[in-house]
């Protein structure tokens, strides 16, 4: 479904991506992760056409999005959110949902209809009316959900969209997400909680300074050499094999 | 709930058209010139704020060179009729599309700006378009300004008495509002809104935010300069400093902070706010006090900002949803 070949991202001459290389395929859940700074979400941009890369190329369904611009790659059915939530918050959260499901629908009334649909489903539809700035953090990430699953699409990237939530409403978000899972929906996940993303993933990706360093299904990565060195150090290592 | 929703709308709509009614019937019954021109200018310039809103109220790209557009809207009328002999009524339309063909090639290279720096180099462009037409003299006749001749005829777009005037400044009045109300309820006010709350958030959601930008420019220039060009016959004599100075696109800005930037009805506010107080003032102080109508402009200005920072209107409307929440019935 999504092939990333070769990308590679330099700020200013400092690599934040080098030559990644990958591919997600249909109704996976593919997890990343990595150290602060590693690149998740820098790798999130390129892919959604927010940044370009100067090497390589990306595909999705074997149409070439290098190029194109998020708006297109929206269009295609390539959709992500947020990491740092970013509301439309001076209107309410229909208002911002239905902004999103105006891409696929025609009229004004069948994108409302739509927006009050995935309200329901993420559990928000008592809230609609509330302005996009007056939600709490738990509130604004299921915002940014419910926003992207209104343009409808086959591959959802989401950015860490479990930080910062209490342990019930990160039981919730879980819901939440398997409940896509389930639907058929291909997830491309960034995510710092561990029990979390292994529960949740079928793979799961690694990256450290901008490269992949392991790739893999849950249980694998967790016994990983490399992953354990970049999250707790060589140090660690060595200490385990004494 | 939907029944709720009928009857506001049923109730909207009534208080529409009593208010549309009020403004059709009531210059009948003033006899008074002095304020039917009161009628006119309130028109006048509440369509030109209602047109500067569209970019700068929805989209939030707040221009300083309307100024621009509203003179050449003023000027392409003005030229073509005493040129060409084209009546101001088609005149008028050549200008607007002149003026939209403009703003979409200042959006074109301006667009990419942010906040202030878009606005600095619209300020850039207004004031260099009032140096133009200062200069161009073999267009504008500079400072000189343009008279046009007074033979009052319906296809001079001249009329001997002021009532005329006001019912043509009042039809373009109740159009920009129709157009904004459209604007606000369709897909393209919803992406505007989208762009304004947040640029990468509306293009992770698909929204052409360039491209919509460029239509609502195009929107806002075009009537700019339809108002423009009616200010032209009402006046009958234009010159740079009447239409082309940078002021007029403070003013405008002004008129429609104050009373509701966003808003279909703000800009109307804020001119009808604005408008007498600048009537008054001259009329009963003359220029006894030079600059005093400035001061009590900005006054009114820093008095909205505090209290009520979303404009008049804006804040109004809040409010009133706010109350309505809160009394809405949990379902």
């Amino acid at each position: 479904m999504l092939a990333v070949r070769n990308i590679s991202k330099f700020f200013g001459g400092n690599p934040v991506l080098q030559d990644i290389t990958f591919n997600i395929d249909k109704g996976e859940v593919v997890g990343l992760i990595g150290p602060n700074g590693s690149g998740k979400t820098t790798l999130f941009n390129v892919i959604t056409g927010f940044y370009r890369s100067k090497t390589g190329h990306t595909k999705f369904n074997d149409r070439d999005i290098t190029q194109m611009t998020p708006e297109a790659i929206c269009k295609l059915g390539v959709c992500r959110t947020f990491q740092i939530t970013k509301p439309f918050s001076n209107i309410p959260v229909l208002k911002n949902v239905t902004i999103g499901a105006l891409i696929r629908e025609k009229s004004l009334r069948k994108a409302e209809k739509r927006a009050e649909e995935v309200l329901e489903f993420v559990g928000m539809q008592g809230k609609k009316d509330v302005l996009g700035k007056n939600l709490t953090i738990a509130d604004r990430k299921r915002l940014e959900i419910a926003r992207g699953l209104a343009t409808s699409p086959k591959l959802f990237l989401l950015d860490e969209v479990m930080a910062g939530l209490t342990p019930i409403e990160l039981q919730g978000m879980m819901d939440l997400l398997r409940n896509l899972a389930d639907k058929g929906m291909t997830l491309f996940v960034i995510e710092h909680i561990m029990t979390a993303i292994m529960n949740l993933s079928h793979r799961i990706i690694v990256l450290d300074h901008g490269e992949i360093i392991a790739q893999g299904e849950p249980e694998e990565i967790s016994c990983d050499p490399n992953c354990i060195k970049a999250y707790l150090g060589e140090d660690y290592l060595n200490a385990q094999d004494q | 709930m939907k029944p709720l929703t009928e009857q506001l709308k049923t109730r909207q709509a009534a208080i529409l058209c009593i208010v549309l009614l009020i403004l059709v019937l009531s210059p009948l019954f003033v006899k008074n010139d002095f304020y039917l021109d009161g009628f006119i200018l309130i028109f006048l310039w509440g369509a030109f704020s209602g047109a500067w809103n569209i970019i700068s109220g929805y989209a939030g790209m707040v221009s300083l060179c309307h100024n621009a557009f509203f003179a050449i809207g003023a000027y392409t009328s003005t030229l073509l009729f005493l040129r060409l002999g084209i009546t101001p009524w088609l005149g008028m339309f050549a200008g607007g599309i002149l003026a939209s063909a403009v703003g979409v090639i200042l959006g074109l290279v301006c667009f990419r700006l942010r906040s202030h720096y878009f606005v600095l180099a619209t300020l850039a462009f207004g004031q260099v378009s009032h140096i133009v037409s200062l200069n161009w003299r073999s267009l504008t006749e500079g400072a000189e300004g343009i008279a046009l001749p007074i033979e009052p005829n319906l296809y001079n777009m001249t009329f001997a008495g002021k009532l005329p005037y006001v019912y043509i400044a009042l039809f373009l009045f109740v159009a920009v509002m129709a157009v904004s109300y459209v604007i606000e309820h369709s897909r393209l006010g919803y992406y505007l809104t989208a762009f304004r709350e947040n640029e990468d958030a509306a293009r992770a959601l698909g929204v052409k935010t360039g491209r919509v930008r460029l239509v609502a420019m195009a929107i806002s220039c075009f009537l700019a300069a339809i108002t423009g060009s009616l200010y032209a016959q009402y006046v009958v004599y234009i010159d740079p400093s009447s239409v082309a100075r940078l002021q007029l696109s403070v003013q405008v800005a002004l008129f429609t902070i104050v009373g509701g930037l966003g808003t279909v009805l703000g800009p109307a506010i804020g001119a009808m706010i604005f408008i007498p107080i600048t009537i008054f003032l001259r009329a009963n102080l003359g220029t006894a006090v030079p600059g005093l109508h400035m001061i009590i402009y900005g006054l009114i200005l820093i008095l909205v900002l505090l209290y009520m920072p979303k404009g008049i209107y804006g804040t109004l409307r809040e409010k009133i949803g706010r109350i309505r929440a809160t009394s809405k019935p949990e379902n």
